[in-house]
């Protein structure tokens, strides 16, 4: 034991020491995860800021002068009109020539809506004849084109839909008569749910996914370069010619490796969990809550992340041990990456139907489990099923390693 | 004292290695049933042409390769079976054995005295004493990739010395230094020797070996074809120096293969 610790603690003595290493372990991360998000939540609000100071251009064909006269009081100037918080230049259309051309327009997006009313639709309101008379005013709108999409929405909410009730008034006159019933007119508490599950389900989709790609990628660097990198400097035999066991080699290294890719994953993590209300607050689209951990949550997370880690720098030096240089090693390593980038993004689309006995599944497994911390469907079963599935294949990927680092053929090509 | 008992070592070889030494199958006798024995006290020389098996043979003593046939036994220890404690009274340095250039000559020194168990201030004198003798104190806190080739050599010697091992093992050790490391290389063997330890290198070079062995073996083609002291090899070929005994025991050997 003692010299597995003499060992790791070279190991993290190596990559304290180096500030190139603490930089792209430790820092960039940080970096690049909050830069992201931040450069994201600007996108955003640059992209929100635009839509509402756009002005769109709406065309009326055979506008009847009910309509007119309706629109008439949001009028500030001649053919500009305030509707809601927006400014709308609203033209009409002459003839049917100049529809087309109109359409043109939408599809070009260099107008934004038509409103095509038939001919007479007044008189055809006022003489109401049955359901055979029934006027239908036609729109015509580009959904691929942001503002027209949205001009289209709003109008119809904001204009016809009202418009439609002015006319119903006067044709019944008394409108709460067609009242049947209301839904939730005066009920505010109609929402039920615990927002720590609903924010969960929201992480738990994405940070599952990124906690094992993340893990097992700060693991490659360091384990392929701590494996297979030290054979090819022929550093290596310089710890073989001691009279130290090559196990406790293997896992001196081993642990160091687990406490560098595990520090590297909670500093991703971290600052993802910290830029992620970042993103939500300025889209406005999150109240800004903060998700709250308990204890247990926290306990079951740090203990699958731990033990992933331990599975995954197995892995990783078991695969660097059989190469005899990095560039091998890369190559030995990268289709366990595939595997895990596969499995993390299972996980985003399953996890609801998983039966006990599947958490013991190696890697997938134990992603559900993560997943599902995060929407509190974690039992207790399923945890400890996870924990082991992580620490019997890691062991024994570990004892592994160890094995064949008594092989002349594997440590030494002979 | 290290007993080497009719030692063979044969290399699987796999297609691109094949390919590279141009053999026809895959088998590769590197040493082939070689019986030497060196005392404590003593510079014993490996000698012999590149690819006769020099590097191979000291690798089995050094416990890194395993002997396909025959045993090794090193101070009393069988290198297969007890490779810890034979580990435990050897130095085997090599160019292919490197220390981790990261590091300081000082950082290097007491991680590998604390691999052997050596308590610190017992290595804290080693230290003195060989950083000393070798010049290094001055670059002790310096990153070993930043020292001069021959400092690094130096370096790498002493490290490998921190347990004081009553054996050292030296392949080729004075290749690619500098004249003057070089010396300083072949003047601390020597200081090894009147110290009492058994110092083994292997070489190519004669004159080196003349100077410096009191007993050597040559290995052609992987067989041992002499074992004796520099006076044997002189009179048994009747030449003038080790140089032309050698040749004349390669031309012997080449003889009768033919
Ligand atoms: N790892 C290896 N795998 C296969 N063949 C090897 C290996 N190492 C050395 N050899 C071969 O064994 C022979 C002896 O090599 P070596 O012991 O390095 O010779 P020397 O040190 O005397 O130059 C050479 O023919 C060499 O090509
Ligand atoms: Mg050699």
């Amino acid at each position: 034991m003692k010299n597995v610790n003499i060992i790791m603690r070279k190991e993290l003595y190596r990559v304290f020491s180096d500030k190139k290493l603490i930089f792209g372990l430790f820092i960039l991360p940080a970096i690049l995860v909050v830069g992201m998000f931040l450069l994201m939540a600007a996108l955003a609000s640059s992209l929100l800021a635009d839509w509402e100071e756009h002005e769109p251009t709406v065309a009326l064909y055979q506008a009847p002068e009910s309509f007119m006269d309706y629109i008439q009081d949001y009028e500030t100037s001649t053919g500009i009109y305030e509707i809601g918080s927006t400014i709308y230049h609203i033209s009409d259309v002459m003839d049917d020539a100049e529809l087309k051309v109109c359409k043109d327009q939408i599809y070009n997006g260099d107008l934004d809506l038509i409103l095509s009313f038939p001919e007479n639709f007044d008189s055809q309101v006022a003489n109401y004849m049955g359901a055979e008379s029934i006027p239908e005013i036609q729109t015509f709108y580009n959904p691929s084109e942001d503002y027209s999409d949205n001009a289209h929405r709003d109008i119809l909410d904001q204009v016809l839909e009202k418009y439609r009730k002015v006319l119903l008034e006067q044709r019944v006159g008394d409108l709460e008569s067609l009242t049947i019933f209301t839904i939730d007119e005066t009920n505010e508490e109609s929402v039920i749910q615990n927002d720590n599950k609903a924010q969960g389900k929201l992480l738990g989709s994405v940070v599952p996914y990124m906690v094992t790609i993340l893990l097992f990628a700060s693991a490659m660097n360091l384990g392929t370069d701590s494996f297979a990198g030290e054979k090819e400097r022929g550093t290596m035999a310089s710890l073989l010619m001691t009279p130290v066991k090559r196990s406790q080699i293997v896992y001196g290294k081993l642990f160091a490796l687990m406490i560098l890719s595990g520090l590297s994953a909670l500093i991703y993590g971290g600052s993802m969990i910290f830029a992620m209300p970042l993103f939500y607050r300025t889209l406005g689209a999150l109240t800004g809550q903060d998700l709250q951990f308990s204890a247990g949550q926290m306990v079951m997370l740090m203990v699958l992340i731990v033990t992933l880690v331990f599975l995954y720098v197995a892995a990783i030096a078991l695969f660097s041990t059989f190469a005899k240089n990095m560039k091998e090693a890369s190559t030995y390593v990268t289709p366990a990456y595939l595997i895990v980038t596969v499995v993390g993004m299972l996980s985003i689309f399953k996890g609801d139907d998983i039966t006990l006995i599947q958490y013991l599944i190696p890697i997938f497994g134990p992603t559900i489990a993560l997943k599902n911390i995060f929407t509190l469907d974690l039992t207790v079963g399923g945890f400890v099923l996870a924990m082991v599935s992580n620490l019997v294949v890691g062991a024994f990927f570990a004892w592994l390693t160890a094995k064949l680092f008594y092989k002349e053929k594997i440590m030494f090509n002979a | 004292m290290v007993e080497v008992q009719h030692v063979t070592k044969i290399y699987k070889l796999n297609k691109k290695q094949m390919e590279e030494q141009k053999a026809k199958n895959n088998m590769k006798v590197a040493v082939k049933n070689v019986s030497v024995t060196a005392h404590e006290g003593e510079i014993f020389g490996i000698l012999g042409p590149n690819g006769a098996g020099k590097t191979t043979l000291l690798r089995c003593v050094s416990t890194l390769l395993d002997p396909t046939e025959g045993t090794i036994l090193v101070n009393g220890h069988d290198t297969v079976k007890e490779g810890e404690a034979v580990r435990r009274s050897i130095a085997f340095l090599t160019n292919e054995v490197k220390m981790d250039a990261h590091f300081s000559p000082k950082y290097l020194f007491r991680f590998f005295g604390r691999l052997y168990g050596i308590p610190d201030d017992v290595i804290s004198m080693r230290q003195k004493e060989l950083f000393e003798y070798f010049n290094i104190t001055e670059f002790e806190d310096k990153r070993v990739e930043e020292l001069s080739t021959g400092m690094k050599q130096k370096v790498s010697i002493a490290v490998s010395l921190v347990h004081d091992p009553s054996i050292v093992i030296f392949d080729e050790p004075t290749n690619g230094l500098d004249i003057i490391t070089a010396r300083a290389v072949t003047d601390y063997l020597k200081l090894l020797k009147e110290r009492g330890k058994l110092v083994i290198i292997s070489t190519h070079i004669m004159p080196e070996a003349q100077k410096l062995c009191d007993r050597m073996a040559m290995i052609i083609q992987g067989s041992c074809v002499f074992q004796g002291t520099l006076e044997e090899a002189l009179q048994g070929t009747h030449a003038e120096d080790l140089e032309d005994a050698f040749f004349e025991l390669y031309r012997k050997t080449m003889e009768v293969e033919s």
